[in-house]
């Protein structure tokens, strides 16, 4: 019994590192500025299934970090890049 | 459209539109900003809700020294994205605004009316900015003035780095005792605050200041 507590224990430590949370990276155009670049920082960290985001303003690509159990659709992406007043260029679902 | 052919463009309009000095008169959809701009002969503060990413709704404070008495004025203002262009490397904006509200003059009241446009574009090294503004009131004669900006930054800083641009800025003002200024300005940005700081070649301390959230 004792033995069978510890591995369950064991698997509720390891299971958040096995069922990784999706990552996106998506190119977005006329983001030349860190100004622009916290609009969309700004806009993004306020959706719900949204854990993080990370700028990388010289390569002009954001990279949003997915709660688990969460997911964000490309539409939905498009038109928060949009709102921030910025076009979508590409995105790329890591696997 | 090339890049060439897209500057032109902006060049034109802006010549036949008008000015600000706003950073950016619309912000991302749902957000707030404030802008302020102070110099010896002008105050203004802005504050602007973007209800689109086309389209934003806010207030305006204003102080005008200009020959005439001085003028206070608040006014509801609009401002209006009309065109963006988002290039990987650039960005291009065309925005008008404009303005209604109500002045106080030398004891006086009146209606003052504004107006304005602005065209700029921008990529990580470069900026420029052509604009032309308009004030209208019984109170003062006419205030239109005309505003050239060209920028660079020194260097490319990453999103949370300390942002610094080199821009020196040409004035026109037929309504002030100095018509021309020109005004070398360090512009300052850290994530969403954005200042600008200058002393014009008569001596002239103008300070301006954005941020939104």
């Amino acid at each position: 019994m004792k033995h069978k507590i510890w591995i369950s224990l064991l698997g509720l430590l390891v299971l958040p590192f096995l069922v990784s949370a999706e990552v996106i990276d998506i190119q977005v155009d006329g983001m030349v500025c860190a100004f622009c670049a916290q609009r969309i920082e700004s806009s993004f960290n306020k959706q719900e299934a949204v854990d993080r985001v990370d700028v990388n303003l010289s390569e002009r690509t954001v990279t949003l970090f997915i709660r688990e159990g969460k997911s964000l659709s490309e539409e939905v992406i498009a038109k928060i890049t949009r709102d921030s007043g910025y076009k979508l260029r590409a995105l790329h679902r890591r696997p | 459209m090339t890049r060439a052919a897209l500057v032109l463009l902006l060049l034109v309009t802006s010549l036949l539109l008008n000015q600000s000095l706003e950073a950016r008169p619309v912000g991302a959809k749902g957000s707030f900003s404030i802008m302020s701009q102070s110099s010896p002969e002008m105050n203004e503060l802005h504050a602007h809700f973007a209800a689109s990413r086309h389209f934003s709704l806010g207030a305006q404070f204003l102080r005008l020294d200009t020959k005439a008495p001085r003028l206070y004025a608040g006014l509801a203002q609009a401002n209006l994205l009309i065109h963006r262009w988002n290039h990987p490397s650039f960005q291009a904006n065309i925005y008008a605004m404009g303005g209604l509200g109500q002045g106080r003059s030398d004891g006086r009241y009146a209606l003052v009316g504004m107006a304005g446009a602005q065209a700029d574009m921008e990529d990580q090294r470069f900026y420029g900015m052509l604009a032309y503004n308009s004030y209208l009131s019984r109170l003062i004669p006419n205030f239109h003035s005309y505003t050239a900006r060209a920028g660079f930054a020194p260097y490319i800083g990453e999103f949370h780095e300390f942002h610094s641009w080199v821009i020196l800025q040409y004035v026109f003002k037929p309504g002030f005792q100095e018509r021309h200024s020109v005004t070398p300005l360090f512009r300052f940005f850290y994530r969403n605050m954005l200042a600008e700081i200058g002393v014009s070649l008569t001596g002239s301390f103008q300070f301006n200041f954005v941020t939104e959230f």
